[in-house]
């Protein structure tokens, strides 16, 4: 469903301030499989996470959704960020959650249940009344409502607390299970293999790292990667 | 009518305006103050009566300071294809409104004051944009306020926060770039969810006014945190002065800015 092909990126390109973010990575993901994808700070994740999302054009390689380029692919895949309240463009929760799309109360009300809040509670509660990992799931709702086939997510549990983590854990694997295929680009490794049936680490924009995320975890195969990865 | 917002071209890109290029060189090694003083000086005087033996004498500097500071051409901000239509049609209306002096063709008389005039101020903008890049190409951000704190010096005989407009102005520049990466955030968040390019004025209007205001909340609370930040530090404190060494680079530079601030204005 999507591939990348020798997939690099450079910013900046033919500036004094040119600078690479991504190099040569091959990647495939079917319908409903989860990715998990980790490395340092500056290893090139939110590069790759822009780029599944169709928010940035690589420029170099391949990187398509059903052999359309992804960046023409639209609301077939989505990104959620980091900093949700960004995402959040409208005064109230069921407002925000409806926001360019046709839908009305009972769809609202059937996203924010997917992602875990109560609509009886929430729907027209104010945007800034809200906590961190309530607007977080709150932008999830607004992307899910969208119906894209490929959600990315880009550090989705920092910030949050134990609860509130472990309700996103059980929201990621729930979304996977309805045939969404899930991205996750995080430093946080806990209860991975619940969303994730694969982990791949970055190291300087390359791509070092690739097995399925469970025996990974457990025989501490991802660590070493990691920390070779420095 | 709306499309889908698909076009390579609208990819989201870096900004890089005002950005130092590291290299070394000997317009890099000038104090800050010296090319301060210099770029305000110049481009006070082409402003104050844009002329365009004047304008041409401040081309010259900005491209002989570009060359001698080793800024490679890459460096040389490109705009978008929406502003050059946007310039091309005010040209075009500018051209509209004749005036003298008159351009004979055949039996035809047109006037071309309008376009004069427009030629002269779009070209000053260029050259004002020109001398600040020129700064922020061969300036640290680190070295600005220093720089401006000796500079400003005088200023506070008459009791002037000298220290806190610095630092308020230097803080202002730091956060630049941050709040350019969140309207590239913000503008991909809103492709996320709502990935037609609107084409009606309407839409348009709405897409920007969600932007907006949801800056507007974000850069809110990130300007209390960075105040709440700085009073758990202590408060601003005061900037540390630069001072400008007696070399011959720098005394060479304040008096080829003599002679081109004198140039334009007598020219």
């Amino acid at each position: 469903m999507i591939r990348l092909a020798g997939v690099g990126h450079v910013y900046s390109q033919g500036t004094p301030w040119a600078r690479r973010g991504l190099e040569a990575v091959d990647l495939s993901i079917g319908r409903g499989d989860g990715l998990l994808v980790a490395g340092a700070n500056g290893s090139g994740k939110t590069t790759l996470a822009w780029i599944l999302a169709g928010m940035l054009v690589p420029t170099e390689g391949v990187a398509e959704l059903d052999g359309e380029p992804l960046h023409q692919a639209g609301p077939r895949a989505a990104l959620a960020f980091q900093h949700a309240r960004l995402q959040l463009f409208r005064p109230t929760v069921g407002q925000d959650v409806a926001f360019g799309t046709p839908m009305g109360d009972p769809e609202v009300d059937d996203a924010l249940r997917t992602v875990g809040l109560d609509p009886v509670e929430v729907r027209d509660r104010r945007i800034d009344a809200l906590s961190g990992g309530q607007q977080r799931r709150v932008a999830l709702a607004g992307l899910i409502a969208r119906r894209p086939e490929l959600l990315v997510l880009d550090e989705p549990f920092s910030g949050l607390d134990a609860e509130g983590r472990a309700t996103l854990v059980e929201v990621l694997g729930r979304l996977r299970t309805s045939g969404l295929s899930v991205v996750v680009v995080s430093h946080d490794y806990e209860d991975a293999d619940r969303f994730a049936d694969r982990v791949v680490v970055l190291e300087s924009g390359r791509m070092v790292f690739d097995e399925p995320t469970a025996e990974a975890l457990h025989d501490g195969r991802l660590f070493a990667a990691l920390e070779e990865a420095g | 009518m709306s499309r889908p917002a698909s076009a390579p071209g609208q990819a989201v890109t870096e900004i890089n305006l005002l950005r130092y290029v590291p290299v070394d060189s000997p317009v890099h090694r000038l104090w800050a103050g010296t090319k301060i003083v210099a770029l305000v000086a110049i481009g006070v005087a082409v402003s104050e009566k844009p002329h365009w033996y004047g304008e041409l004498v401040v081309a010259g500097v900005v491209v002989v300071a570009a060359v001698l500071a080793r800024v490679p051409i890459g460096a040389v901000p490109r705009f978008p294809r929406w502003f050059w239509i946007g310039v091309g049609l005010t040209a075009v209306i500018a051209g509209f409104s004749g005036g003298k002096p008159n351009l004979h063709l055949g039996g035809l008389t047109v006037g071309v004051g309008g376009l004069d005039e427009w030629g002269r101020l779009t070209f000053l903008v260029l050259l004002l944009l020109g001398l600040s890049s020129v700064l922020g190409w061969t300036t640290r951000m680190a070295d600005l306020a220093p720089a401006l704190s000796t500079l400003m010096a005088p200023l506070r005989l008459v009791r002037l926060p000298v220290d806190e407009i610095i630092v308020t102005s230097a803080l202002a520049v730091r956060c630049l770039p941050l709040l350019v990466d969140e309207m590239r955030i913000l503008h991909a968040a809103r492709r996320a969810r709502q990935p037609e390019t609107p084409e009606k004025l309407r839409e348009i209007a709405s897409t920007l006014h969600d932007i907006l205001v949801t800056a507007l909340v974000s850069a809110v609370r990130r300007a209390q945190e960075m105040a709440d930040a700085i009073e758990a530090r202590g408060g601003v404190g005061s900037v540390i002065a630069s001072r400008p060494r007696l070399r011959p680079a720098e005394v060479l530079t304040w008096l080829v800015t003599a002679v081109v601030t004198a140039a334009v204005v007598l020219l």
